[in-house]
């Protein structure tokens, strides 16, 4: 607020030497006249068809489940996951010029189980009310700004670094080998300009309304794992029987799981209470 | 001292002389030198005048002009001893069937001393009555008073000074009759009675019925066009501007009503205007103009109608005419939320010289010379400022020279007019809110990378303009002008820090967004108006009509780029383009009086615009077609916009003027965006207004009006901060009252107090582009940066406090208070309301002049604007920052509002 701590407004009927009857008429009606325009101003303050608005966000997952992927039965043991920072868009496509201003964001990340039903809660989303939110580009707790040359890990990154470490068992239906391959994935926007996100993507269209209840972004692992090639992982040689085998960055399952992160098994969004 | 006594002693005799020639003068009817000559021979001799235009004698009755008799010359103010002014004050008042006078009162009151003495001395005037048939009867007159400064200077007798609003001149060479010795014309409205009951030696004469001998032979007839439109037409005389301190000529125009001016980018930016609803931005929406020169630059790359009124010199100033609304046919393009023209003239004659001093270093300087003799409106002036600013990168020169020169008699005058300005000043930029409340950065600061420091602006002008008026019989008159000159403008500014990609080479980002805009243009133009003389087709029906005429053609060069910090390398190219652009306006204008009570003006304008553009970047599609053609988009466009303009007036009684008005104006287009082919898409407004003004007091001591106002526009504009420029945002509509009071309840004392009300929508969203895929408006929201409420109040009081060694002693004091109400932002954001306290005070001895300004005296932390859009101003050498993530949620962003500044001035006026 303004410190306006005196003010001097003139006193336009002071001993004036006006005429008659009619002059005091004028006069009243001007007094009626500006008190009504201070009333009009005082109510028309704060429509602006606008207003901030805020609501939790959290991420939640699928509880593990086997699936058949080819010759092999797959579960996936572990599904962590760094979510965030997001932005959602009035555009139709998510982008760093056609989203300069976001209609909601939450600028950071979190990591939560993916294998968890119970939304992990990521804290509060700021975002404009009557904003009609069309797509949403995000990051996997790795993120850049458009000045700078490479993505970095966030606070909220998995172990402080990665984008999301998944495990995932497959076992070869025909000779009962078992595996378990384990994934450390970074999944950001490096091969695009600097300051692009990991994800672009188009949502199921949602107006904000001043009290909303909230965001639950909810993944499949299962999916994820799903569109992995075993025959190929099973190829990578095995340390030692039993052991983990921790698939490269530049292997062809990382590559496809950092797709489905991206592009191909992409989250839901689901306009409802977290559930806290 | 002694001299000085001597002097005035002597001067009276002079003085007597000079009223003894004009008495004369108002007794025949002849030019003063014409009077003066036979007065010295024969007073006696002098006949009834030249003979009438249309002649009485062919009348049934004859009826003959009052003739002047006595004329007792008017009591100089004491007070005002030392003024050096010389004015004129126009006086009606009926001359009574004895050849005394009555029911005098000035014609537009000034300052209420000049009219008190003067209407005092009318009333001691005798008159040989008129007579109709050969009996006497009442008759309302009109006659000037000119006052003479006791203090003499070169050529007391020849010469004379205007004042206020009369235009009327009074050289010896070009003087004209004062008490208009012809009978009406036939048909000629009775309008103005006296408000004295009828004698009783006349019961058959009631005073609506009172025969004028005034108006069309000595009012003025160039003024009397200039009448207002509506309720809220405002005429800003010195005695209103003098209240409160103005840094610049800009700032006087917040005593308008409805009016906010703020300084959001140094001095050498244009200011962002606010009016009645309009965010004008730099002039978009105000069709501005400086002794009838237009000042707004169409298609400029930094605002659509960007009007810098730098070079206005404050001083120089002799009243601004604020038209809100547009209902004259004359309001061209950029009349949309209404017109202002400053009207240059210099009341004190002499030769002024000041300095003022102050904090942040802030110095002016301004020599001014008003030649003796001369007519108001001639006079040259310097003036020179420097500062280190109120904050960071706010350092600032500008310098100015502006001279006019006004000469002729009463029927041809010519008008030279000239300035040259340049200034050169940083721009603190915008800060956001969060970072400013977080304590990240001061409010008055600035944030600490490369991009944030290489704001400035740079402004370069010349201008030239020449007239003819020529005035003639039975109030006609025409006029032509020229005007031309040359502007340059270079401007860089980051409103958004590191957001921007490169449209040129998509991979270089985040580089800063430091937005480069250069716009160079020569410009030439013309105005051309013709009025006819009066014309009286009924008993019950008077006017003139009007046709003029005026046309321009601008040559811009623009250019818009990204810089990086500190080098100015340019790493985006965003607008290289030649505009040009042409304007040619044709109006009528039908002034009429219906019987005595009614006045109806209107007609309806015309503008044809054309528009050439060389795109230089046009069909740029980066990384694609390289090869497939040669940049550049070419193309040409032309528009036609008509529009009618009518306003009523209905004045029962002399108090009170009730009156309503329509027109429809218009914006050009920014040529930049045009489409080969297309029919320029103007702004069009429907403007509508009606109200009342009232005046109380035998000088007006107490004036009023109300008025409730209706705009449409048909393609809003708002600023768009990722280009530092203005981009279409769909059709709005304001709806608003507002009044104002003035009063000058004692001689020593003068307020004014205006309230404006308005609610400003946007009737649709604008369409989503390629640019602006989601715009941030809707329906039916409240126009951003548009304060729904503005309060202004000025109050001054200046009385001669004693006399030191005879000479008086005066002492000032005003202060002016605006207030705004929170502003709508984009994205459902609200800006903070302001208040703001100016103060000044003041003594004056001798032709000294002591003074302190106090601007902001409450120290008020305000934004003069405030935005919002989304930001980075992360330094971009942070680069692991935890958590250092880019903000897209749009944020308010500010630009600090000047703080408590105190100045200290010193000034010595030279007779």
């Amino acid at each position: 607020m303004s410190r306006l701590t005196s003010t001097a407004s003139p006193s336009p009927t002071l001993a004036l030497p006006l005429r008659g009857r009619g002059s005091r008429r004028a006069s009243r009606t001007l007094a009626v006249g500006l008190g009504a325009t201070v009333l009009l101003a005082l109510s028309a303050c704060g429509e602006t068809g606008q207003a901030r608005t805020t609501f939790p966000i959290a991420a939640a997952g699928n509880a593990p489940e086997t699936i058949a992927v080819g010759e092999w039965d797959v579960t996936v043991r572990e599904a962590r996951l760094a979510f965030g920072p997001v932005y959602l868009c009035e555009s139709q496509n998510a982008g760093l010029e056609s989203c300069a201003n976001a209609a909601a964001e939450h600028l950071a990340a979190t990591t939560f189980d993916a294998l968890s039903e119970v939304p992990t809660p990521m804290g509060t989303m700021t975002g404009t009310s009557g904003a009609t939110v069309l797509s949403g580009m995000w990051d996997y707790g790795r993120s850049w700004r458009l000045s700078e040359s490479t993505p970095r890990p966030l606070a909220g990154a998995v172990d402080g670094s990665r984008s999301a470490v998944i495990e995932i068992v497959a076992r070869h239906r025909a000779d009962d080998d078992e595996r378990t391959y384990r994934f450390e994935l970074d999944v950001d926007g490096r091969s695009q300009p600097s300051g692009s996100t990991a994800v672009r993507a188009r949502l199921v269209a949602h107006e904000l309304t001043a009290i909303e209840p909230g965001l639950v972004v909810r993944f499949d692992p299962t999916l994820w794992a799903s569109m992995i090639d075993y025959d190929a992982l099973a190829l990578l040689p095995e340390p030692s029987p039993s052991a983990i085998v921790v698939v490269p960055a530049d292997h062809a399952a990382s590559s496809a799981l950092t797709t489905a992160l991206t592009t191909t098994a992409l989250p839901t969004f689901d306009w409802s209470s977290i559930g806290e | 001292m002694f001299a000085c006594r001597r002097a005035r002693s002597g001067s009276s005799d002079l003085r007597r002389r000079a009223w003894f020639v004009l008495a004369a003068a108002l007794a025949t009817g002849k030019p003063l030198h014409v009077a003066a000559q036979e007065a010295a021979s024969d007073e006696d001799a002098a006949p009834h005048g030249e003979p009438p235009r249309e002649s009485a004698a062919d009348a049934p009755q004859t009826l003959v002009p009052p003739r002047l008799l006595e004329a007792s010359a008017p009591a100089y103010p004491e007070d005002l001893e030392d003024e050096l002014v010389e004015p004129t004050v126009l006086i009606h008042c009926v001359v009574e069937a004895d050849g005394t006078v009555s029911d005098a009162h000035p014609e537009t009151p000034h300052d209420a001393a000049f009219d008190r003495a003067a209407v005092e001395s009318v009333l001691t005037w005798r008159f040989e009555p008129a007579t109709r048939g050969g009996v006497p009867i009442r008759a309302a007159v009109r006659v000037s008073v000119r006052f003479e400064s006791p203090i003499p200077h070169f050529d007391l007798a020849g010469t004379h000074n205007e004042y206020g609003e009369g235009e009327e001149a009074h050289n010896s060479d070009d003087a004209r009759p004062h008490v208009d010795p012809h009978p009406p014309e036939s048909g000629a409205p009775q309008s103005g009675p006296p408000e004295r009951e009828p004698d009783e030696a006349e019961p058959t004469t009631p005073d609506h019925e009172l025969p004028r001998f005034s108006s069309t032979g000595t009012v003025d007839p160039i003024r009397e066009s200039r009448a207002p439109r509506s309720s809220s037409t405002y005429e800003l005389d010195r005695g209103l501007l003098d209240l409160a301190p103005h840094r610049d000529a800009a700032d006087m125009l917040n005593v308008a009503p409805g009016m906010f001016v703020a300084r959001t980018e140094g001095d050498a930016v244009a200011p962002r205007v606010f009016l009645r609803g309009f965010d004008a931005e730099h002039g978009q929406d105000i069709a501005f103009s400086a002794a009838g020169v237009p000042i707004n630059q169409p298609s400029h790359l930094h605002g659509q109608g960007y009007a810098d009124l730098g070079f206005v010199i404050p001083e120089a100033v002799r009243s601004v005419r604020v038209t809100e609304g547009v209902y004259d046919p004359r309001q061209g393009d950029f009349a949309t939320a209404g017109s202002i023209d400053f009207d240059l003239g210099v009341a004190r004659r002499g030769v002024q010289l000041s300095a003022s001093y102050g904090m942040f270093h802030t110095f002016r300087g301004l020599a001014l010379w008003a030649p003796q003799g001369e007519r108001e409106e001639t006079f040259v002036a310097v003036s020179y400022r420097r500062t280190d600013g109120f904050g960071a990168a706010r350092e600032g020169q500008s310098g100015g020279l502006l001279a006019q020169v006004v000469w002729g008699d009463d029927r041809t005058r010519f008008r030279l007019f000239t300035t040259v300005h340049a200034a050169r000043a940083g721009i603190g930029g915008v800060l956001r809110r969060d970072d400013v409340n977080a304590g990240l950065v001061d409010f008055y600061g600035l944030y600490p990378v490369a991009a944030a420091a290489g704001q400035s602006a740079f402004s370069l002008r010349a201008l030239a303009a020449g007239s003819v008026e020529l005035r003639g019989e039975n109030g006609s008159f025409g006029e032509v002008s020229v005007f031309g000159g040359w502007t340059g403008f270079r401007y860089q500014a980051n409103f958004t820090g590191y957001t921007e990609i490169s449209r040129y080479e998509p991979d270089w980002r985040g580089r800063g967004d430091i937005v480069e805009q250069i716009d160079e243009a020569v410009f030439v133009g013309a105005r051309a108006r013709y009025r006819t003389p009066r014309f009286t087709p009924f008993d019950w029906l008077a006017g003139h009509v009007e046709l003029g005429v005026d046309g321009r053609v601008d040559l811009r060069e623009q250019a818009q780029n990204l810089l990086q910090a500190p080098l100015n390398q340019t790493w985006d190219q965003r607008v290289d383009a030649s505009v040009q652009g042409g304007d040619i306006g044709a109006y009528v204008d039908a002034d009429l009086h219906l019987g005595e009570h009614v006045r109806i003006r209107g007609g309806a304008r015309a503008d044809f615009l054309f528009y050439g553009v060389d795109d230089r970047l046009g069909n740029f599609i980066p990384r694609f077609r390289r090869d497939s053609y040669i940049l550049g988009f070419r193309r040409t466009a032309a528009g036609v916009a008509l529009g009618p303009r009518v306003t009523v007036e209905w004045t029962p009684v002399r108090e009170l003027t009730l009156s309503a008005a329509y027109g429809e104006g218009y914006r050009s287009p920014q040529a930049r965006q045009l489409q080969d082919g297309e029919s320029a898409p103007f702004a069009k407004v429907w403007s509508g207004d009606a109200g009342a003004r009232v005046r109380f007091g035998e000088h007006d001591e107490l004036t009023a009006s109300v008025s409730g106002f209706v705009t449409a526009l048909s393609r809003d504009v708002a600023f768009d901060p990722s280009e530092g420029r203005l981009e279409p945002i769909g059709p709005s509509t304001r709806i608003g009252v507002a009044a104002q009071v003035r009063a000058q309840p004692f001689s020593f004392l003068t307020g004014q107090l205006s309230v404006t009300y308005v609610r400003a929508t946007l009737d649709a969203p604008p369409v989503p582009t390629i640019d602006a895929p989601n715009p941030p408006y809707q329906a039916g929201q409240l126009l951003p940066y548009v304060a729904p409420f503005v309060l202004r109040a000025d109050l001054g009081l200046r009385e001669r406090l004693f006399d030191l060694d005879g000479v008086p002693f005066r002492g000032r004091i005003g202060a002016g208070v605006s207030v705004l109400s929170s502003r709508p932002l984009p994205y459902g954001e609200q800006s903070e309301p302001v208040g703001l306290l100016d103060a000044s005070a003041g003594i004056e001895w001798h032709g000294i002049d002591l003074g302190v300004d106090v601007y902001n005296a409450t120290n008020s932390r305000y934004a003069s604007v405030e935005y919002a859009f989304a930001s980075d101003w992360q330094d971009p050498t942070f680069t692991n920052q935890p958590g250092g993530l880019t903000s897209r949620l749009p944020a308010r962003h500010f630009t600090a509002g000047q703080p408590l500044t105190v100045m200290v001035q010193l000034g010595v006026q030279i007779p």
